[in-house]
């Protein structure tokens, strides 16, 4: 049983009336099914437990009661406290989520291993998340293909060297950086169903060049908590053709 | 007295030697004068009173054994703990300090007061310093400077505007945000020495179109902790003047 109620509900959009604020005890988190931003947040509250009210926004006609809620109109946002509350940017919601619920806690309490987990995270999403927005340009122009898949296979071969044990935590379990990695290697996993001679391969991903990172990402996708938060392979793969198209459909597969 | 002890000692460079680690009881920060980011590291070890040894590194001959110290061999980076432990990031050590260091503490311990002056400095800083550059680099291709001092201007109009108060810290005191923002802003002052058509005025910096933050610059420009981090203004204006066209002496003045 998932405490994400709603993740699956269909999206709002401009023209479509401000929700009333979520009930005592619950935190409402503003998605869109796809994105691995907004599926950060996501995974921290089925982690943690947290009962959770899930909206998604139409992310090119977004409601203009939006934006009081995030001054760019963009996902994820935190809504908590009867709406008294709000909390934005993907890697700070989970932070804050720890903060406040800190039973579940997940970062470190030490101070200086909780800021190594911020850091490693900042270094490794920081290039494998470029290089993957990367590819999909190139997708578009293929100009840019050899550049590009280049730079993807880099910054793999950069997460798969700092993976120096099972998880990024460092521990036995998976922690901070696993879990908000996770859904920007996923995004991958899909594009690799779709792009041709996509360095990454769809088999046992991302294939034999990255002996960790296959175990790892193999562990992560059995997480039920990480599963609840996730889009099956097939719509995921489904809605990003239309994405890589132009005309990304939001309520792809509902 | 400053507790930022080798502030304006000459630059290491490649070649030079590797320092001993930093005593028990001392914290370092590889520093280069003139960086804004490596500022708000200092402004912090200078407001908090922790003994501080600085080390200013020469950013473009960098030493082969700086890279052990920040993979991409940017400053800042803080050593303590007698060379065991290394954090880096401009936004990162500063929390990293209040964490370790708790008393005087500078951002809020609430934990949503906290999370809110962290996307504030990221609001703000990420306009102006991103809109700064811009204007360096039109500098010298004389097509885009107009288009970037517009750029410089919305990014002004928009920190005037969010200054709700006397600071940022929406108290009667300066905080986290304040003390961070404040190098970049120095540096915008010394450069409307430099620029024609600058839309930031050097008189009562930066001028009548920011009536609060002009007031706001003032008192940080004050404040003896500050300025003990700080470089004076016609030295600055020099090196400033020497690094826009390319040949930057980070030994100015010395």
């Amino acid at each position: 049983m998932t405490v994400l109620a709603g993740v699956n509900s269909k999206i709002v959009k401009n023209g479509d009336p401000a929700p009333a604020p979520p009930a005592a005890g619950t935190i409402r988190i503003y998605n869109m099914r796809f994105c691995p931003w907004a599926q950060r947040a996501l995974i921290y509250a089925s982690v943690k437990n947290i009962p959770s009210d899930v909206i998604n926004v139409h992310l090119q006609e977004k409601p203009d009661w939006y934006f009081s809620k995030h001054y760019k109109g963009q996902v994820p946002t935190l809504e908590h406290d009867e709406g008294k509350k709000h909390v934005i940017e993907s890697a700070v919601i989970p932070e804050y989520l720890d903060d406040i619920y800190p039973e579940t806690r997940i970062l470190p309490t030490d101070p200086y291993e909780k800021v190594q987990q911020k850091l490693l995270l900042d270094r490794i999403s920081g290039q494998v998340s470029p290089a993957f927005y990367g590819v999909v340009q190139a997708v578009k122009n293929p100009d840019l293909r050899e550049e590009k898949f280049a730079d993807i296979k880099k910054a793999y071969d950069n997460a798969e060297q700092l993976l120096t044990g099972d998880f990024y935590s460092g521990t036995s379990k998976p922690g901070f950086v696993d879990y908000l990695l996770y859904p920007n290697i996923q995004r991958a996993y899909w594009a690799a169903h779709i792009v041709p001679d996509f360095p990454l391969e769809a088999e046992s991903f991302p294939g034999p060049n990255y002996p960790r990172l296959s175990k790892w990402y193999k562990a992560l996708e059995s997480i039920p908590e990480v599963a609840a938060a996730s889009q099956p392979t097939e719509n995921g793969v489904g809605f990003f053709k239309d994405y890589l198209g132009g005309s990304p459909n939001y309520d792809y597969g509902l | 007295m400053s507790v930022l002890s080798g502030l304006n000692t000459k630059v290491v460079k490649n070649g030079d030697p590797a320092p001993a680690p930093p005593a028990s009881g001392t914290i370092r920060i590889y520093n280069m004068r003139y960086c804004p980011w490596a500022q708000r590291a200092l402004i912090f070890a200078s407001l908090k009173k922790i003994p501080t040894e600085v080390i200013n590194i020469h950013l473009d001959q960098k030493p082969d054994w700086f890279f052990t110290k920040h993979y991409k061999g940017q400053v800042p980076a803080l050593e303590h703990d007698e060379g065991k432990k290394i954090v880096i990031e401009s936004a990162v050590i500063p929390e990293y300090l209040d964490d370790i260091y708790p008393e005087p503490r500078i951002i809020p311990t609430d934990h949503y007061e906290k999370v809110q002056q962290k996307l504030l400095l990221d609001r703000i800083s990420g306009q102006l310093s991103s809109a700064f550059y811009g204007v360096v680099q039109a500098a010298k291709i004389s097509d885009l400077l107009k288009e970037k001092l517009v750029e410089l201007a919305k990014a002004y109009d928009t920190a005037e505007e969010l200054l709700t108060g006397d600071f940022y810290s929406g108290t009667s005191k300066p905080g986290f945000v304040d003390y961070l923002i404040y190098p970049n802003i120095q540096r915008a002052f010394w450069t409307s020495h430099i620029i024609k058509d600058f839309p930031l005025k050097v008189e009562s910096f930066p001028g009548p179109n920011y009536p609060k933050l002009s007031k706001w610059y003032k008192r940080l420009d004050s404040i003896p902790e500050v300025i003990a981090t700080s470089q004076p203004t016609e030295t600055a204006v020099e090196f400033f003047k020497s690094w826009i066209i390319g040949a930057p002496n980070f030994d100015y003045g010395l």
